[in-house]
């Protein structure tokens, strides 16, 4: 796992207008905030906090994590599992620290002062806290949390939990009360992060384990798949969760009664016109406000709408990915696939588009009209992430929104150029488009004043200067080389191989 | 595989197609028009294969997309009305759904789900074979190679099946090995979405070890309900020790267990009628019997406001 600079995911929240962000000093999770009192100037400014630093929590993990997993009780070595090249779907082009623990997947929620069910609705002033939940390399679960309105309340961890297998999908749940993590393995974990409630709630069949599973340091999985999942998704009301595996299934459950499947689509839908056997969605997304679920993953995508009230009923929609699916200008979602990289634009009317995000060696680009991605930067970084961003905060959850693109610099050889646009104080990591909207028009036009530019500059900024903050270049000793572990594949000879592979041929 | 078995198999395929000699004959004085006695038995040891297979490795399965995709026709001899209202997870050597298929009707279809290429094979190739010799025989019953962990949202419909049946799946003593078993918390939960409301799910093993796991998951899911739970013991089984006796979970009496199986035909199939149950029987086993219901929509619904209302 190489060291690399850039950002590798970003997260964003409506009514307080934070966005997530995790990258810069080897995998560390930061949270930006536009400024209030002067969000209505042309010049934006926005500030940066660190939520966790990744080269303090980082080694220790990793050295428990090398004493309990890599030997069994009798000392001797436990063998590298072969893993899919799946994992490389699930995962993002991360930006890890050179130990391998840096954050695969990340969520950022609020916690409301009202009634869950009433939770989508409430505006920012009830905003009692923020949360973030994040997973990834090193098998942690993190959660941390920050009272909102206060300015100088700092980041405090809520939970920390090992789990056995690598995870690969996160969601909070429940007005920030659950957290849901699914593994490679394909179990799915449950959390609760208010000790408070759950005391007082033992029959939440999300909280309460079952009677064979109650033993010390035991978690029992609350549901699961049985291959790697790629993505789940909690519904924005909270009462449905979907996930999707590499075996192409996609579930939806519901809320907090997973054990009741509403559905389970297989095979990304099944329509033999576009879908191959080994096709898979790698990403999820939910509308606001409705119940089309959308998915994005190897070529394809596809749309389920369910009308839960009657799950029967629901439809499911396929399409290839193409350049003359119709082009929407009323855009409510976006999802990216890091595999293909694919965007998938959606808009409220049920219409959808699809982009390939341009590559390099496309020259002048034409069918990218709904992003204007800076062409000069394609050759030094790649789009790891993209998130829908609400800079101003309550009154608009469902105002469009703008679109924050998180880049990585490409490979190895980039890296000086990296860190000397980086202390020339030039790069932007994060970039910020705007949608467009198909009247032109805005109900928000302070919003749309500001000009893309103002905001990213500002964004990258406030990111630089955090950098530059917590830096410690003379604390830091340089991080040893990764221990390259053993796969079979990699140095089995090539008769070994043939001989494997009839063996294990149960078909011929 | 191994070479010789592999060279004996072909053999087998390549002989002309024929009823095989059958070891379960009925006797004379039967009525040989009851269909207790319609058992389909073959030469099997040219089919013999590993016992285990691994379920949780991706393999090579040719599973259809989805279960719109599934050609029923090709599937079942023509018979393109019928509708898959019956699963036999781990099949074998597809003895119970041979017995099962004529105590159902034309449109009844009914599917076995095998992970041993081998062992699936066989019961296509038995099946073939009958249907040559008749075609109309076995118009309900089909068998595909494929993992029942993975693929059977390619298989089957959600809340389509009347029944799902376990005979003596494989026990996987080891503790590492517990979560290849067949039922398993989140196996249990796809199972149920196929279940039809009121659909049942039957279970039976020789291991009291299993017996007790299956048993803790089924009274775990809460759409889920028990009708029945018995056990018999022999005092002979090779794998249930006898000083563990207190242990032991009797539910009912013989006469109910009687009652009960007389009332419930796939019951006493799943338990006696497998092939692997008529090996426990020969060599004196221990017989454990689990069946339970999904609940019904409006029961279903009841239950899951009770868990939300404490939830909230």
């Amino acid at each position: 796992m190489e060291s690399r600079e850039g950002v590798a995911l970003v997260a964003s929240e409506p009514r307080t207008g934070a966005l997530a962000v995790c990258g810069p000093l080897q995998g560390s999770l930061w949270v930006l905030w536009p400024e209030r009192e002067r969000s209505d100037q042309p010049n934006w400014g926005c500030c940066c906090e660190l939520v966790w630093d990744a080269r303090v929590a980082g080694p220790r993990v990793a050295a428990e994590l090398d004493a309990s997993r890599r030997a069994d009780r009798s000392g001797r070595p436990i063998k590298q599992q072969r893993t899919v090249g799946h994992t490389a779907c699930a995962s993002s082009n991360c930006v890890t620290a050179s130990d391998a623990s840096g954050v695969r997947c990340m969520r950022l929620c609020v916690v409301v002062d009202t009634e869950p069910a009433a939770a989508v609705a409430t505006p920012s002033s009830m905003v009692r806290a923020l949360r973030l939940a994040a997973a990834g390399e090193d098998k942690t679960v993190r959660v941390f949390q920050r009272p909102y309105p206060d300015s100088s309340a700092s980041w405090h961890c809520l939970l920390e939990y090992i789990c056995p297998k690598r995870l690969c999908a996160i969601d909070l749940a429940h007005n920030g009360r659950y957290v849901l993590v699914a593994d490679k393995t394909g179990n799915v974990y449950a959390f609760d992060l208010d000790e408070s409630l759950a005391a007082a709630d033992t029959a939440s069949p999300l909280t309460c384990q079952p009677e064979y599973a109650r033993r010390e340091g035991y978690r029992e999985p609350v549901m699961g798949h049985f291959s790697l999942i790629t993505d789940l998704q909690v519904s924005d009301d909270g009462r449905y969760v979907a996930t999707a595996d590499v075996d192409g299934h996609m579930r939806i459950s519901r809320l907090p009664q997973v054990y009741d499947i509403v559905r389970i689509i297989p095979s990304c839908g099944g329509d033999a016109r576009t879908v191959a056997a080994d096709d898979y969605i790698t990403r999820l997304c939910w509308l606001p406000a409705s119940s089309v679920l959308m998915g994005l993953g190897t070529g394809v995508w596809m749309s389920s709408e369910c009308a839960f009230e009657a799950p029967v009923h629901c439809g499911v929609l396929n399409g290839v990915v193409s350049e003359s699916a119709p082009s929407s200008p009323r855009l409510v979602c976006v999802a990216v696939d890091r595999y293909a990289r694919l965007m998938l634009c959606v808009s409220r009317d049920g219409q959808y588009a699809l982009k390939r995000m341009p590559e390099a060696h496309d020259g002048p680009n034409t069918d990218a009209d709904l992003l204007a991605v800076d062409a000069a930067r394609l050759s030094v970084a790649e789009p790891t992430d993209i998130c829908r961003w609400w800079p101003a905060g309550d009154e608009r959850a469902f105002a469009p929104p703008w679109l924050v693109i998180a880049w990585a610099p490409r490979g190895e050889a980039d890296e000086t150029e990296t860190k000397s646009l980086l202390r020339d104080g030039v790069l932007s990591w994060l970039q910020v488009v705007p949608w467009k909207m198909a009247d032109g028009k805005s109900t928000n036009e302070r919003l749309l004043s500001a000009s893309p530019d103002d905001l990213q500059r500002a964004l990258n900024q406030a990111l630089i200067a955090g950098i530059r903050r917590h830096a410690r270049p003379e604390d830091t000793p340089p991080q040893p080389a990764p221990r390259r572990l053993y796969r079979a594949r990699d140095h089995a000879p090539a008769a070994w191989l043939a001989y494997w592979h009839r063996a294990n041929d149960h078909d011929r | 595989m191994d070479p010789s078995t592999s060279h004996r198999e072909d053999a087998n395929e390549t002989t002309p197609i024929s009823p095989p000699p059958s070891a379960y004959a009925p006797p004379a004085s039967t009525d040989p028009s009851s269909p207790e006695w319609r058992y389909v038995t073959g030469r099997r040891s040219g089919y013999r294969t590993r016992a285990h297979a691994n379920p949780l490795a991706p393999g090579h399965f040719a599973v259809p997309l989805s279960p719109d995709s599934i050609d029923h026709a090709a599937w079942y001899a023509g018979n393109a009305d019928v509708r898959i209202r019956l699963a036999d997870i781990g099949c074998g050597y597809g003895g119970l759904l041979f017995y099962l298929s004529s105590h159902r009707d034309r449109a009844y279809g009914m599917l076995g789900v095998e992970i041993r290429a081998a062992v699936a094979r066989y019961c296509q190739l038995t099946l073939q074979r009958q249907r040559a010799a008749d075609a109309t025989a076995y118009p309900n019953i089909a068998f595909v190679y494929a993992n029942a962990q993975r693929h059977l949202p390619n298989l089957l419909r959600g809340r389509s099946l009347d029944a799902m049946l376990f005979a003596y799946p494989d026990p996987h003593f080891k503790a590492r090995t517990h979560r290849r078993r067949i039922l398993s918390r989140a196996l249990l939960q796809q199972y149920v979405y196929f279940l039809r409301p009121g659909g049942r799910l039957y279970a039976s093993t020789d291991v009291e070890a299993l017996f007790r796991w299956m048993l803790e998951r089924l009274d775990d899911c809460p759409l889920l309900r028990c009708v029945h739970m018995s056990a018999v013991r022999t005092g002979q089984s090779r794998f249930n020790l006898a000083e563990a006796e207190e242990l032991h979970v009797v539910p009912s009496q013989p006469e109910e267990v009687e009652a009960f199986l007389q009332s419930d035909v796939l019951a006493r199939a799943v338990r006696d009628y497998s092939d692997e149950g008529q090996r426990v029987a020969r060599q004196h086993g221990d017989k454990f019997l689990l069946v339970y219901e999904k609940r019904g929509v409006e029961e279903e619904r009841a239950a899951g406001e009770g868990d939300g209302a404490s939830g909230a």
